[in-house]
């Protein structure tokens, strides 16, 4: 018998993939409201259509990455009739490369969005300020209200902890590190 | 599936695995035959540190994401298109059943108890569902609507108030002339409250509050009809003092209970912290945490309490322990403001248990029919017990 989703599937698809998705329309729709939007949207009618779904988590994630993509070109096809734009076929020319780039964003950004996530929240205050927000030390302590001592302190725990439970994203963001720090 | 998308997929999750320098050996070579294939993503794999420069750009956005926030509302999209009245109305009755099987309901069995959900739940009886709102009047005797859609912040003369979420809260009000402010709570609703002072004040359905805006003098002085749990901010230099009926309570800093719906004008305060003094018509009572009074016909008596039915409501349940049929009708009748119409001589069947009272008193007739052996309905604003 073919497995039905629940809510809680859902709940755990959305976990997983909500952030890669309106990554992903951004691209296309260029706006993040309009990007939420969408994918919640395209969740609501996963919850209403359960029964019609693919089991598969491969099957799945296609369909999330279609239908987003679906719901988004039509959005700036209407939007672009809307503002009186001539129907060009500029878009579809592009349209191939660009959805490929905006997937590879989507991907990325949401696997290294979790990475941060995974960190206590005292790390990930700091991974943001200064990894993400390009912080230094010491605008970071300013900011968190404690010493460069600590950031310091939480900037190499969270680097530890990164590298014990997440071995290779460390990499990446090692990456940023020198990228920024180096 | 268009097998195309798969395929963009699978790329992207290789472009990102490089990325992020969590790639095996094997998928370095199936990205090498990806690139052949699809050549945009050479760039993205030959400059590493600009395609994790142009990530980082967007990883921003989403630091202050909160994804169990943007799922929360996914299910409110999903309930506000999803309309069918049936459903809702299974629904309700199906958690009003689920929270007497919990709260322990010993009740007896019905054999015709399918159809009655069904026909006590049709649209026309009046439902009385919770909601955080109110109506607070200002000094001037304007108005302003508290709750759901309403205002974020309120202004009376000098006094500027925030109101965040389901709660007033007047304690960075500055006002030396003490405006009198009313908190009005409708029917079916709730309010929660914070005076000048720290104390919080939690508001039941069609009860009302008059507050000064700010305390001056060596008194707190409120006023308040209905039903409302006060937790007193300390201050032994100035009693809180509050007038129900013709019945004062006195408090320093303690929590208690004050219920005036109840019949024939008895006021009911339970007090579950602390000290206070009940006085009416020159009478005074002063009763320890664990008691409560009854007043209101020129006499107080003093009863033990039963603190979880001072609590229970302020959490959204209607609470009874150990109530014969006839208490709990009584309880409704008086939580939905109609009258008993009892024809039967009823059993002395005790019951424990506790309903949500945010429910329609439709769908708390049939739970009761269903778990009793009579049948309870609602005729003309009367609860009639057959």
């Amino acid at each position: 018998m073919k497995n039905i989703l629940t809510e809680m599937h859902v709940k755990a698809l959305f976990e997983q993939y909500y952030i890669a998705l309106v990554e992903f329309s951004w691209h296309i729709v260029k706006c993040r409201d309009t990007a939420s939007d969408i994918v919640q949207d395209t969740f609501v009618k996963v919850l209403e259509r359960l029964e019609e779904l693919p089991s598969q988590e491969k099957a799945l994630k296609s369909y999330l990455y279609s239908s987003v993509r679906n719901i988004s070109l039509n959005h700036i096809r209407h939007q672009k009739i809307a503002d009186g734009y001539q129907k060009s076929n500029e878009w579809n020319e592009m349209d191939e490369t660009y959805i490929l780039d905006a997937m590879i964003y989507a991907e990325t950004v949401n696997n290294l969005h979790k990475a941060i996530k995974t960190l206590p929240k005292s790390c990930q205050e700091v991974c943001k300020l200064t990894y993400l927000e390009g912080k230094s030390n010491s605008e970071a302590a300013e900011l968190c209200g404690v010493s460069i001592n600590t950031i310091k302190t939480q900037k190499r725990r969270s680097v530890e902890l990164l590298r014990h439970r997440l071995a290779p994203i460390f990499h990446s963001l090692k990456a940023f590190v020198l990228f920024f720090f180096g | 599936m268009i097998p195309k998308d798969e395929h963009y997929i699978r790329a992207a999750e290789l472009v990102a695995r490089y990325l992020e320098g969590d790639i095996s050996d094997e998928e370095l070579r199936e990205l090498m035959d990806t690139v052949e294939r699809y050549p945009s993503l050479r760039s993205w794999v030959e400059s590493k540190d600009i395609s994790l420069e142009k990530i980082r750009e967007r990883l921003t956005e989403y630091q202050s994401f909160d994804l169990e926030k943007e799922w929360q509302s996914v299910l409110a999209r999903r309930d506000t298109i999803r309309t069918p009245m049936y459903k809702k109305w299974w629904a309700i009755a199906a958690s009003i059943i689920a929270v007497c099987l919990v709260g322990g309901a010993l009740l007896l069995n019905n054999k015709e108890s399918t159809n009655k959900i069904a026909d006590t739940s049709s649209p026309q009886i009046e439902i009385v569902p919770g909601r955080e709102i109110a109506t607070l009047t200002l000094s001037d005797g304007s108005t302003v609507q508290l709750g759901e859609a309403g205002r974020n912040m309120v202004v009376d003369g000098n006094t500027t108030l925030d109101v965040t979420g389901d709660m007033l809260d007047y304690r960075q009000a500055k006002d030396a002339e003490a405006h009198i402010h009313k908190l009005r709570v409708p029917l079916g609703g709730t309010y929660h409250i914070q005076l000048a002072d720290g104390t919080k004040v939690w508001l039941n359905a069609d009860s009302e509050l008059e507050f000064p805006a700010s305390f001056v003098g060596n008194e707190r002085p409120v006023k308040v009809r209905g039903e409302a749990y006060f937790e007193i901010a300390k201050d032994p230099s100035r009693p809180f003092k509050v007038e129900v009926g013709d019945t004062e309570v006195e408090a320093l800093g303690t929590a208690f209970n004050i219920n005036t719906h109840l019949y024939q004008g008895k006021i009911k305060t339970i007090l579950t912290e602390g000290k206070i003094k009940v006085s009416t018509n020159g009478e005074y009572k002063v009763i320890e945490h664990g008691y409560e009074t009854i007043s209101g016909q020129g006499n107080i008596t003093i009863g033990k309490a039963d603190l979880e039915e001072a609590l229970a409501w302020k959490d959204g349940y209607f609470y009874f322990n150990s109530k014969s049929l006839k208490e709990v009708l009584e309880d409704v009748a008086r939580w939905y403001k109609v009258d008993v119409d009892i024809r039967p001589v009823l059993s002395d069947k005790r019951y424990v248990g506790g309903i949500k009272k945010s429910e329609s008193i439709a769908a708390v007739c049939s739970v009761l029919s269903d778990l009793t052996s009579y049948n309870i309905a609602l005729e003309n604003k009367k609860l009639v017990v057959r």
